[in-house]
């Protein structure tokens, strides 16, 4: 074989082997969706051909599903969580990139690590505290546990942002008369918003994928949508045709929000220990 | 070492032409600079010889084989890249003994010869 | 007001939130692990026991070892698995182009899916009657229609394995393709004009530089699969029997469903252990490419 049948060769098998990554990648999706469309009868036949209803979405909005009930949770809960978060997290963030505190490398590691402790250690304590407070199966609960999960992924985000921005513009404004507060408003705040927005998004989408916390958490009140999701399983079986309408509702926020901040997926999964 | 001649050597990326026709007669033991403007494709050629670029067309011989076929280990070149290309995680023996441990010098031999 | 203070002043509320939600239910667990526990006993929360919970643990619970043990070979298999088929499709999908960047877009829609909604995907479509690979396989090799691959444990945790890695090569690949991004070509160039093959030049230059990404990769996917609770939970829930109950999957069934937040506890920071070495070793890798 001469060298360009063979790189042809291998340009073949490369292709072949993308395609089959890519159908393998997306085969589960495209099953959910294509159940959610079918009706009850044709989702237990596997047909491939079917005619498409919509009897599934407007199904799971009733009871004893609710889900409208689910998606306000959780759009509230995912919503007002980013609303705290991100400020709060801008503040420290930028401390941490332009200042130098005392202690800072130990903060760091202490955040970075709270990342890392599995949820399962700290539930406990917070079902307890939760009961006796009154704050089990409420929103506020949620936002509040939601805050402790979202809070070192922000921070690490936004200092890395933050990390990028030139100190030349602010210490410009400095000379020219700004004080600090100032600067942070009128300067760093306008070039971080694409950051601040991209970590917002990131939060959102932990939030509103967050099960553990919601699972022992809430009960009925506060439920939101991926605990909704266990609602669909029934005596007889699963309801796959309304569970895959419910997996949709929840999956699509997510593709699109996704999809917007994809540069960044990397930076923030790592806390930054890859670009 | 050996004559290096290039007949008639082109390289297109889609419209643009990188190297048009080139034709040229390097013989052993010459010394060739090639000068020019940026962007008028002495890098290109370079690598064409190499074989880390594809002609689209004509031919290029190495001594009395026609290499446009070959990959760049079977060519018998050697190259020095713009940035060094070093290997970072090597140290400078290792660099320098690399082409020697790939062609299964055996180790006494590295050694010896890289100093 | 003076920078010297403004800084601590900033990062104030920060702490607050991360101190009340973070370290408090820390220690708090902690604390709770001494004690006997009993969600159903009140005043049982302030019962001191030392360490029985743990030793009780250690000596009179193989419900315990079992679920150490399924973490232990869960992780192992899908770090190595996940890791590996990863850097495959990294090595595919670097070089660039319409197609290939067209794919990576594409892996943003796995990715995106929440572990909870894995596991009921894979739950579907692994159903022996109306699931995907019963009409799919069924039809190819005829020996595994009629599989039930949820009641079979071996089987069961092979799914769980399958779902794991199924929802983490997006992002592993995505790391691994940033990190093939940064190795200078001409360091692969030059491999192959000095005479290295595809192989070699693997070995011998992209490996090396890849490792540093390489090394981030392995040890987050190991505290994510360490972690795994919430795809289980929705495949197989611990099941059949506790086949696939891993070790957050036990802590949560003892504290919730049984009420021993004492006993839960106490495994749950058992578990911590492990995690203390991955996080060492993952802040050091952070740390360093800050200098």
């Amino acid at each position: 074989m001469t060298g360009h049948q063979r790189k042809q060769a291998v340009k073949a098998v490369q292709l072949a082997l993308i395609l089959l990554a890519t159908f393998i990648m997306l085969i589960p999706i495209l099953w959910i969706f294509m159940a959610a469309f079918k009706n009850h009868i044709d989702v237990f036949q596997l047909k491939l051909f079917f005619t498409p209803t919509l009897a599934n979405f407007a199904e799971v909005f009733r009871s004893p599903y609710d889900l409208g009930d689910k998606l306000i949770n959780s759009s509230i809960v995912a919503f007002v969580t980013v609303l705290f978060a991100i400020p709060i997290a801008t503040m420290a963030a930028y401390s941490f990139s332009r200042f130098r505190l005392k202690g800072e490398t130990a903060m760091l590691v202490v955040i970075l690590a709270t990342q890392f402790v599995p949820a399962v250690v700290i539930i406990l304590p917070f079902f307890v505290m939760f009961r006796d407070i009154g704050l089990l199966d409420t929103r506020l609960g949620l936002i509040l546990v939601n805050l402790a999960i979202v809070m070192p992924f922000a921070i690490w985000m936004i200092k890395g942002f933050i990390d990028g921005i030139p100190l030349d513009t602010e210490e410009a404004a400095m000379v020219d008369g700004s004080s600090r507060l100032q600067v942070i408003r009128n300067i760093v705040l306008p070039m971080a918003a694409p950051g601040l927005l991209t970590a917002g998004i990131f939060c959102f989408i932990i939030a509103w994928n967050e099960f553990l916390f919601a699972l022992i958490l809430t009960n009925r009140d506060a439920v939101t949508l991926p605990i909704g999701l266990a609602l669909f399983r029934a005596e007889e079986g699963d309801l796959w045709n309304l569970l895959s309408a419910a997996g949709i509702i929840i999956m699509v926020p997510m593709f699109v929000l996704a999809l917007l901040i994809r540069k960044y997926f990397v930076q923030g999964m790592t806390m930054g220990a890859v670009r | 070492m050996a004559d290096v001649t290039l007949r008639n050597l082109t390289k297109r990326w889609g419209e643009f032409v990188g190297v048009n026709n080139q034709s040229l007669e390097i013989h052993d033991h010459e010394f060739l600079v090639l000068l020019g403007p940026s962007g008028c494709g002495k890098t290109t050629t370079m690598r064409m010889i190499a074989g880390l670029e594809e002609p689209t067309d004509g031919e290029i011989w190495i001594g009395d084989r026609k290499v446009n076929d070959d990959l760049p280990k079977d060519r018998d070149v050697a190259m020095v890249f713009q940035n060094y290309g070093l290997y970072p995680h090597m140290s400078i023996l290792e660099n320098i003994a690399y082409p020697l441990k790939v062609r299964g010098t055996p180790t006494e031999e590295v050694r010896p010869s890289v100093e | 007001m003076r920078d010297n203070t403004l800084k601590y002043l900033l990062i104030l509320p920060a702490v607050l939130v991360v101190g009340a939600t973070a370290l408090w239910p820390l220690y708090e667990s902690l604390r709770l692990s001494f004690t006997v526990g009993r969600l159903n006993r009140p005043g049982s929360l302030e019962q001191y026991l030392f360490w029985e919970n743990y030793t009780w643990a250690f000596l009179y619970e193989p419900a315990f070892w079992n679920s150490v043990q399924v973490t232990a070979i869960y992780t192992v298999l899908t770090v190595g698995l996940t890791t590996l088929l990863a850097l495959g499709l990294a090595l595919l999908l670097a070089p660039g182009g319409r197609l290939r960047s067209g794919v990576q877009t594409l892996l943003i829609l796995p990715f995106a899916m929440s572990p909870a909604l894995i596991g009921v995907s894979f739950r579907f479509m692994f159903n022996p009657e109306f699931g995907l690979f019963d009409a799919f396989f069924g039809v190819m090799i005829p020996p595994l229609a009629d599989v039930s691959w949820l009641a079979d444990p071996i089987l069961a945790f092979a799914v769980c394995v399958m779902a794991d890695v199924w929802g983490w090569i997006p992002f592993l690949t995505l790391v691994l393709i940033g990190g093939l991004a940064g190795i200078p070509q001409e360091t692969i160039e030059a491999a192959q004009v000095d005479g290295a093959g595809g192989w070699r030049v693997f070995r011998d230059v992209t490996l090396p530089q890849l490792a540093p990404v390489l090394a981030v990769v392995i040890i987050l996917k190991s505290i994510f699969s360490l972690k795994t609770f919430d795809q289980i939970f929705m495949l197989t829930n611990g099941g059949p029997g506790t086949a696939t109950q891993t070790l957050s999957h036990y802590i949560y069934v003892n504290g919730m469903k049984y009420g021993q937040i004492g006993y839960a506890s106490s495994v749950a920071w058992l578990m911590v252990i492990p995690m203390i070495f991955l996080t060492y070793a993952y802040a050091k890798h952070v740390f360093r490419r800050g200098q």
